[in-house]
């Protein structure tokens, strides 16, 4: 990673780590001010976050899909570039910030952590199926990250109990929200799992062979699908619908786990 | 009468089959086994991450293990009777269900939501406006939002009512034709797949059949009496670390028709219906071995690991061990390659016998030794290159299906089903409006729909 790189990368993060403080200070302490303020410095951090995607696509001279650290500067861009489109969208879900920008930086300090070299695109990553695959993978992810965060702000919203009531919305939106949320990202997820699957075909001479992250890649749709399934067939609603929201969650991070510690075999 | 109380047995038997093949909660459940077995199959150790080492190494020393990883890690649970019976029922369960929405749909013609609408909301409001003239501008506002609109008069008052968004059952239906064609893919490819690996020598021809190292499933190629050979294979590496581009021609031929096709990482090759994926290449030096000036030895080697070295026998009880290094460095007596480029290849032979070793030395390409009764050399070395050679029919099927399921869940995705009823009663000076909101799925949206939409409505000139 280049100084310039660097530099820029790390006025996102600290961007975002601002930006999230604040968001949450005001969440917690009822203070609006501090909220527009944190919102604010987010979009600074989302466009520093932008221009340090470019740079590393300029030096790198390829897209940024090689390794840890190009995944999550795109991934997390991806996911912050969705929540800003949903705020613009649908206002009520600006507060979604303190869930999403904790997940951003620690996919962002993991990304840095495991090692941010510039290599080449490798032989196996030049396909456009590859793209598609990369790009619609994101685009399910980042949803079901904005999922996740209207079901915990459901389950905080729905403990009357709790100091912050009131601080969130109404709870059927973030249950409907939730809801499109998670069938765009089935639908994205669907593009992303079937075009890895045309890719693995022309690379491998196999469109599946099982390994853990095709599986996980496929539990994770399918836990989605049964997500779907429960709350459409069977009017699963309220609490059980966002927790269903939150736990699919999960898969997403074991699969995503999966995806850093095994790789496919017997390529060049 | 026995025939009779068994054709009663047989339809009732059927009729069972039937609905426990629609019903919807016995497939989610047979569901959640399946995903639970598909998870815990992911915690054992799978053959495509270890890799054919490794895996013998589990065989040899955690038996129980390995045991467990043979039978149930996913490449084997999928495989399991167990398994291939929830996913034949689950295949069964969507095609039942998917015949069983759209002949529900053709006999009626009408949409499921039609008859699953849920209640949303109801709300009351005044207008100013002349009943007829609300009429219009409610017809006006729900044709321009391409409502589907319809009228119902009685004596005391009107209904106008709307109802949009009715694709979703459609998406609904070509997402499960999609799904039923991707399950249909496993079984085609599974009774009509080929999976090979060739291995080919650069510069060497050989008969095609001779060449798979591995095959499983059957196809014409191992029959066959083309001949192959693999040439001109390049491969660069960026930094002399990264692999960068991997490239080379391979030909084919057989009787007077001869096929050259330039292939590479991601460039396959389709011949008679096979895929031919390059996989892997390697260093492949030339060694020749004489005693008592007899050659005893003359084969190119392919190294599968050429820097930790492989076992070769050699006739006479004999055993080499070789390793070949690209870019040789040796610092202070330990000997490495510098970079994967080939700017100094030197291969490293050492022969064995009963007794122990005989000789260990290094070779440059040309280069001859000579240790007692035996001389060595390395005329050249060539690379090789191994190609996973494949048939999977079953792709068609998986494409097909893939391209339903993303249609059908765009057109889930983009409809919301949602129905208006606007009941308009005259009252003094204008109109007292009783709106319903219908919606299974997102009534609160719909509600914020309606809010904006009446405050048009019953406001604005």
């Amino acid at each position: 990673m280049t100084t310039l790189e660097s530099v820029i990368i790390w006025l996102a993060i600290g961007g975002y780590a601002v930006a999230f403080a604040l968001e949450l200070a005001g969440f917690v302490f009822k203070k609006d001010r501090l909220r527009a303020y944190g919102f604010g410095l987010a979009a600074a951090a989302l466009a520093f976050h932008t221009l340090g995607f470019a740079v590393r696509w300029w030096l790198s001279g390829h897209i940024p899909v090689m390794g840890s650290y190009e995944n999550s500067l795109v991934s997390t861009w991806v996911i912050m570039a969705i929540y800003f489109s949903l705020c613009r969208f649908f206002p009520p879900s600006r507060p979604f910030s303190v869930v999403i920008i904790p997940v951003v930086l620690l996919m962002l300090g993991n990304g840095l952590m495991v090692g941010s070299d510039i290599h080449p695109l490798e032989p196996p990553f030049r396909s456009n199926w590859l793209y598609i695959h990369i790009m619609f993978s994101w685009f399910a992810f980042a949803p079901w990250v904005a999922a996740f965060a209207a079901g915990l702000m459901y389950l905080v919203k729905d403990r009357p109990e709790t100091a912050i009531e009131g601080r969130t919305h109404e709870l059927k939106l973030l249950e409907e929200l939730s809801l499109r949320l998670i069938l765009f990202g089935f639908f994205a997820d669907a593009i992303g799992v079937g075009s890895g699957a045309i890719w693995a075909k022309s690379l491998w001479g196999r469109y599946w062979s099982w390994d853990p992250l095709e599986t996980w890649a496929l539990i994770t749709w399918l836990i989605y699908g049964l997500n779907l399934h429960l709350r459409l067939t069977y009017g699963w609603r309220g609490r059980k619908a966002a927790w269903l929201a939150v736990l699919s969650l999960c898969c997403v991070g074991i699969s995503f786990s999966v995806g850093f510690v095994s790789v496919h075999t017997g390529i060049l | 009468m026995v025939a009779r109380n068994l054709d009663a047995q047989t339809a009732k038997n059927e009729i069972e089959m039937w609905n426990l093949l629609n019903s919807k909660k016995f497939a989610v459940y047979v569901f959640a086994v399946f995903l639970v077995l598909l998870v815990a199959s992911t915690f054992l150790p799978n053959f495509a991450v270890l890799g054919e080492k490794k895996w013998y190494e589990l065989e040899n020393e955690k038996p129980a293990l390995f045991w467990l990883a043979s039978h149930f890690s996913t490449p084997y649970l999928v495989t399991s009777a167990l398994f291939i019976a929830a996913s034949t029922f689950l295949f069964l369960s969507t095609v039942v269900c998917t015949i069983t929405r759209i002949s529900r749909w053709s006999r009626y013609r009408d949409s499921e939501f039609s008859k699953e609408k849920a209640f949303s909301f109801e709300r009351d409001a005044f207008s100013p406006f002349s009943n007829e003239e609300l009429q219009e501008r409610i017809e006006q506002r729900l044709s321009s939002g391409r409502w589907r609109l319809s009228l119902e008069r009685t004596d005391s008052a009107v209904l106008v009512s709307g109802q949009k968004g009715l694709s979703g059952f459609w998406g609904s239906v070509i997402f499960h034709l999609g799904l039923i064609s991707c399950f249909l893919a496993g079984p085609v490819t599974a009774l009509t797949n080929f999976h090979g690996v060739l291995t080919l020598t650069e510069d060497t021809e050989v008969l095609l059949k001779d060449g798979f190292e591995a095959a499983t499933g059957n196809t014409s190629l191992l029959r066959s009496r083309a001949l192959v050979r693999v040439h001109d294979f390049r491969g660069m590496f960026y930094e002399g670390k990264y692999n960068f581009d991997f490239k080379g021609m391979l030909t084919l031929r057989e009787g007077y028709s001869r096929l050259d096709r330039p292939f590479a990482v991601n460039l396959p090759i389709d011949y008679k219906g096979h895929q031919f994926s390059l996989q892997q290449f390697g260093y492949s030096p030339h060694i020749t071995l004489e005693k008592d000036g007899k050659t005893i030895f003359d084969y190119y080697l392919n190294l599968k690991h050429a820097e930790e070295g492989d076992y070769f026998e050699v006739p006479g009880g004999l055993r080499a061990f070789v390793m070949f290094f690209p870019d040789f460095i040796n610092e202070g007596g330990k000997i490495r390659t510098k970079s994967m480029d080939e700017n100094n290849p030197v291969a490293m032979l050492r022969l064995s016998g009963e007794k122990g070793e005989l000789f260990k030395t290094l070779l440059k390409p040309g280069e001859r030794k000579v240790f007692g009764a035996y001389r060595i050399n390395m005329p050249d070395y060539r690379h090789w290159v191994s190609f996973s050679v494949s048939r999977e029919l079953g792709m068609v099927f998986l494409v097909f299906g893939f391209l339903l399921v993303v249609a059908g869940l765009l057109g889930r995705f983009l409809s919301n089903e949602r129905r208006l009823e606007f009941t308009l009663s005259p009252r003094e000076k204008g109109t007292i409006i009783n709106v319903k909101g219908y919606s299974r799925y997102y009534p609160a949206f719909l509600e914020e729909e309606v809010g904006k939409e009446m405050g048009e409505i019953t406001t604005k000139p």
